[in-house]
């Protein structure tokens, strides 16, 4: 597709692996219409990945696995929300942040409030609120 | 918008699993209940718009520059 395409050639950003599309139901938060995202990567991007929208080369989110700022991220979110993308004891979660990347590490932060949880044996995700928990939608990544 | 008047004790059906009640009127504001199914989330309006706005403003087409990641992950690992 054209948005992969234009990613691969200027900044070299591979796919984890071939046709791993993300299918959130509902959306993003204020972005409904964005249904399907692939995640991509390079080692200079790493720990940050890309969530990219396949509906449009310009919707893109930076994005960071939550338990690597947060250990015990997975047990914050509620049972609930888990269960309601099908993630079972035996299922794959994967718990992502978006990201904003400022010109310093205390301007960068990172949306704990509303992670992007994902079914990863399904390939389908959600964005929840963690109304109670908290956590903050602009946490500093130092 | 669907504009509706309801009294104390009466519902809306959303679909055919949303259910809203109205369970107290107070003088400036409403007690509501709602039914919905489990995959279904329900937030206050301005918790919403908050994360929506975030979310907007982190809205990217670009990668970072090198230099600048490198920093970022150099402050993150410092921890």
């Amino acid at each position: 597709m054209r948005a992969m395409q234009a990613y691969d050639q200027s900044t070299q950003l591979k796919l984890k692996s071939k046709d791993a599309i993300i299918h959130f139901d509902e959306g993003l938060i204020g972005f409904s219409e964005f249904k399907d995202f692939v995640l991509m990567e390079n080692d200079n991007l790493a720990p940050f990945r890309l969530l990219q929208s396949l509906e449009s080369p310009n919707v893109g989110f930076l994005v960071l696995e939550a338990a690597t700022m947060v250990r015990n991220y997975y047990e914050l979110v509620p049972g609930r929300e888990w269960e309601s993308l099908g993630v079972t004891g035996k299922t794959k979660p994967l718990a992502l942040v978006i990201v904003v990347i400022g010109p310093t590490p205390q301007a960068s932060t990172g949306n704990f409030q509303a992670p992007l949880l994902i079914n990863y044996d399904k390939m389908m995700g959600k964005q929840v609120i963690l109304t109670d928990s908290g956590l903050s939608v602009r946490q500093p990544l130092m | 918008m669907l504009v509706v008047t309801r009294k104390k004790d009466e519902k809306l059906i959303i679909g055919n699993e949303i259910e809203i009640q109205v369970l107290r009127i107070g003088r400036d504001n409403v007690r509501l209940g709602i039914k919905a199914p489990a995959h279904i989330s329900i937030y206050r309006y301005e918790i919403y718009e908050a994360i929506k706005n975030e979310n907007v403003s982190a809205v990217t087409s670009q990668i970072p520059d090198k230099e600048t990641l490198e920093r970022i992950t150099k402050g993150m690992k410092a921890e």
